[in-house]
Formats: C-alpha cells, structure tokens, sequence
C-alpha cells in the first residue's frame, strides 16, 4: 500500500513555501511531486511598469540570501543589452560582495545541515563562524544583508578601505575554523553512514535536470560562471573549481565548504590588490535590443533576460533563480530513498531557507489522521543518526530542542 | 567555441532553416520555425552539449515568442533558440522528452502565457495563485489588472 506525505508548504528545508507530496511504500520513496507558487510575487510583471534602477532596488527583494546575485545578475543583462563593461574597482567591490554572500550562505547551508542530521554542534559552530562575515558585511555597505549598491554600469558606493585589515584577519580565521569543520565531516563515521550514497544525482541525471551550482559540481558537471564567462574580478585572481564525482550529500557538502575556502582567497587577493579608479560607468540612455546576464550565485548560474523597447522601463525582464532547476532534480535524487533520508536529499540542494516551520504532516490516505508532522520527519532522520552512533559505540550527541 | 563558430555548425547542419544572429561574441539568437525546435534543441543538447538554463516566453505583436537559452560548460556562449507561435492558438513541441531540463519551464510558460506543450506529462499549474482561474494569462499584454480585481470582488 501507497501513502501520501505532504512535506510543506511550510517547512525549515525551503527558503520559499513549497509543498512535496512523497508517495511511500512502507519505507521507500516512490515518487514525488511538487507544488510551488505559495509566495510567487509577480516580480516579472512588476518589474515591466518600473525604470531600470528601480527594478535593480526590486530585484534585491527576490530571494533575502542571494541579495548581491540577483542584483549583479540584473545588472550584466543590462550591460550586455548596452555593450558596455564596468570599471575595474566597481568589479573589484561586485566580487568581494558576492564571496562574503557565498561564505554567510554556504555556513548557513552547513549548519542547517548539520542541524537535520541530528549534529547540532555542527549547526551552532557553522552559524557562530557565520556572523562574522555578516558583520564584515555590515561595516563595508551599511546593512548585512539587502546592500542596495549595485547599479546597472557599476556600484553606487564605494567601499572604505579602513575595513580591510578586519576583513582579511576575518577570513583568515573563517578559513582555519572551515579547515576544522571539514576534518570533523571527512572523518566522521557516523556522518558518512548518513551521507555517502545517500541521495544520489548522478552525472546522467544531472545532465537530463540541467542542474547548476554546487548540486551539478557535486555530480562531476564540471561548470561554474565565474570561469566560464568571467566578470569581476575573477579573472585576475587564483582559484580554483571544485569538482566532486559521488553526487550524493556528502560530496554536496564537502563541495560547499571547500567553496567557502577558495571563497576566502578569492577575497583575500581581491583586498590586496583592489585598484584604484572610478565605480559607475554612468549609463544615460537604454536603446531598443536585448540582453542576457548571469552570475555564479551561492547556489548556482542565476539568468537575467531583459528585452528593451528604448524607454525606461523593460518590456519584458525574466528571472530565474538555480533553485528553479536544482529543486526538480529531486525526481531522480528522491526515488528509492527511505523517508528518513528525504530530509537530508531535500536540503541537499540548498532549496532557499526560510526559518518558517508551521506545517507538514505524514496523512493516512484512508483515515486522513496524522500520522507524522515535519517535525517527527527532521526526528526521525536525527534518530537514525543516534542509532548509528550507538552501533559505532560513540557517545550520542544530546538532542537539542530547536524552536524554529 | 564563440557566436560564430556556432553560427557555422549550425548553418551547415540545417541550412535555411535557421535565421542567425549574433549580438557579440558570446551571444547567439537562433529563429527556427516551430516544425524544427525539438531537431534544432536536440541539435544543440546532445551534439554540442548545451545545458538548459531557461526558457523566456515574450508576448509580442507577431504571436507568443518563446526562447530556449542554452549554456555551455567551459566557454560563455549562449545560445538563444527564439520561435514564434500564434497567438489565437499557441502550441509548441515540448522539448521535455528530449531534456528533462524544460519540465518545469514549459508549466511555467503555459500558466503565464497560455502556451500549450504537445506531449508535455503535466502541463498543470506550478506557480499561479490558486485564485486566478486557468484561462487567464497574467504574463499576456491584454491582461487587464483592474478588470480581473473587478470580476474577483476584491477592487
């Protein structure tokens, strides 16, 4: 017999409400369905009545994490309509933005991971590591998050260079602290019981889904936006693209945080060696024609299409966000997995959090009574992790009691 | 590979079927007749190892235009492919069998712009708020904001 678990819409997996219907036999998945729009904005419609520097306020609205993505995003569809290139410390402040969002988003990611897998002191360090960078963030442009600084042609702030010292000691530290955390991981047993060939994408599937980011970079895709259409500053500085074969969480994970490591160079040489010289490339006037842009977002190539009829607003401007692609690939990674693993293939992706949890219930289709709420799934998955420690003989981590 | 070099791949393969354009050098607008998306698509995904990355549906004076951006690993090209569909009765091959890619870009499409997928698995609604009924297009330019609040009750 078949049984329907609704996960969502309301849940801490997912940025944006979404509900998953799961059908289970007994204990394995056997298909998935999803069911989206709970918080769709119309911000395509909005943006075709608004100017172009308004839309790039609008278009830091789309998603609270990916704030610098989206609005660098926007505004290399706007420079490739008009054939133009910033100005070189413009592109210097873009690139050091994105990598600290990179570095607070992928902490994020660990630690709510850690947090399904019933390993909270993974979840406490990687969001104490977090906070830093947000405060890194906050001295540079005002606000941690939502900077409000990028403009179509450049940036509209420069950035202080009194705060760079702090930003380099940060980083360094960042990159020890991740060094430490990723020994914890590749060494655990437990968490490799957990996590290595759970939840498999393999390079087909991630072929067939077209998925981006770290999702397909964990399949063995070998793309990433930064080397293959550079901007910024990405080509003048060394590092390098992390490339994992397995495909299943674990390697989701060590991809990630040996990212937030390249990260740290990446900003680091960008501090050093940050030139001198103008930041906005004023533009004047948008001609009729139209332009692609896209950016290496934390969880992979985000696309900008704007089309220009030549006055100031778009005629038409879409969007679309990595998640828009990597969610779908649960059809293949989902399949075949046992319900307490779900939790964990789910977040895989990094499915935009939010801290929202209202909602999820395991229903009998015949009785339609409960069965399981979100909560007992994320138990249920934390549980497996306990009993594997009992059977390595290691000292179980005590359960924390996490109001979300 | 750059605009053009994909420009000659494609003019050699399918000849007058193809309307190239290239903006500079890492963009490429392709215009094929509807008859030809799934070949041209097939084309671009499996010989030249294309990723999909979106599709754009664009309600014009001529139809609905629907484009299909491909990506490539390791270069900066993208590749455009633009077809235009009538707009009293708007139908395209899906091109999901071929890449599983466009599943969920077609339902988007087909909500926001009425465009019907032929052997799309699940052309069901995806993003639309529940409220907006099936047969009205929010993306078109004759919708009317107003009007629906109006017909809704909730001006």
């Amino acid at each position: 017999m078949s049984t329907v678990i609704p996960i969502g819409p309301f849940h801490p997996l997912q940025d944006e409400p979404a509900n998953f219907l799961l059908t289970v036999e007994g204990e394995k998945v056997v298909d998935i369905e999803a069911n989206m729009g709970y918080i769709h904005k119309g911000h395509e419609l909005l943006g075709q009545s608004k100017t172009y520097d308004q839309v790039v306020v609008q278009t830091e609205r789309i998603c609270g994490i990916c704030s610098v993505s989206h609005t660098v995003c926007f505004s290399h569809a706007v420079e490739d309509l008009l054939g133009i290139q910033v100005p070189k410390r413009a592109a210097y402040i873009r690139t050091i933005l994105g990598e600290l969002e990179r570095c607070h988003s992928h902490l994020l990611w660990a630690g709510l991971a850690g947090h399904f897998l019933g390993y909270n002191t993974v979840f406490m360090w990687a969001w104490k590591y977090r906070e830093p960078v947000l405060d890194i963030l906050e001295a540079l442009t005002g606000n941690r998050r939502t900077a409000s600084i990028m403009k179509a042609g450049g940036v509209r702030r420069d950035l202080d260079e009194d705060h760079f010292p702090r930003v380099l000691e940060v980083m360094s530290t960042l990159r020890t602290q991740v060094k430490m955390l990723l020994d914890a991981v590749i060494d655990d047993p437990v968490i490799h019981s957990r996590t290595k060939n759970v939840g498999v994408l393999t390079h087909e599937d991630a072929t067939d889904w077209c998925v981006v980011g770290p999702t397909a970079r964990a399949s063995g895709v070998d793309t990433d936006i930064r080397r293959d259409e550079p901007y910024g500053a990405y080509e003048d500085v060394n590092w390098k693209v992390i490339v994992w074969k397995d495909g299943d969480v674990f390697a989701k994970v060590a991809v990630r945080l040996l990212e937030i490591i390249e990260s740290t160079k990446i900003i680091e040489q960008c501090v050093k060696q940050f030139p001198k010289g103008p930041i906005l490339n004023e533009v004047k006037h948008i001609p009729v024609g139209e332009g692609i842009g896209r950016y290496e977002a934390p969880r992979g190539e985000n696309i900008h299409y704007v089309r220009s009829n030549g006055t100031n607003m778009p005629e038409r401007w879409k969007v679309r966000a990595p998640s828009s692609v990597n969610v779908p690939s649960f059809h293949a990674s989902c399949i075949g997995e046992s319900i307490s693993d779900v939790t964990i293939t789910l977040a895989s992706c990094d499915p935009c959090y939010s801290c929202t949890e209202r909602m999820a219930a395991v229903v009998s289709p015949d009785s339609k009574k409960i069965l399981y709420s979100s909560a007992d799934l994320v138990r249920m998955g934390q549980e497996k992790t306990r009993a594997i420690a009992r059977e390595l003989g290691r000292p179980p981590e005590l359960p924390l009691k996490l109001d979300l | 590979m750059t605009a053009k070099e994909m420009m000659f791949h494609l003019s050699e393969t399918f000849h007058e079927k193809v309307l190239l354009e290239a903006a500079s050098d890492k963009r490429l607008y392709v215009r094929v007749q509807p008859e030809d998306l799934c070949e041209v698509v097939r084309y671009v995904y499996k010989e030249k190892k294309g990723r999909l990355s979106t599709a754009t549906g664009i309600d014009t004076r001529e139809g609905i235009e629907v484009m299909y951006h491909f990506s490539f690993n390791g270069f900066p090209l993208i590749t455009s492919i633009r077809v235009t569909t009538p707009k009293h009765m708007p139908e395209l091959d899906s091109v999901q069998d071929i890449l599983k890619g466009a599943y969920w870009i077609e339902r988007e499409i087909h909500e926001f712009l009425g465009v019907f997928f032929k052997g799309h698995p699940k052309l069901k609604r995806l993003l639309k708020a529940r409220n907006i009924p099936e047969n009205i297009y929010p993306l078109r330019k004759d919708f009317d904001l107003e009007k629906f609040k109006e017909n809704r009750g909730d001006a």
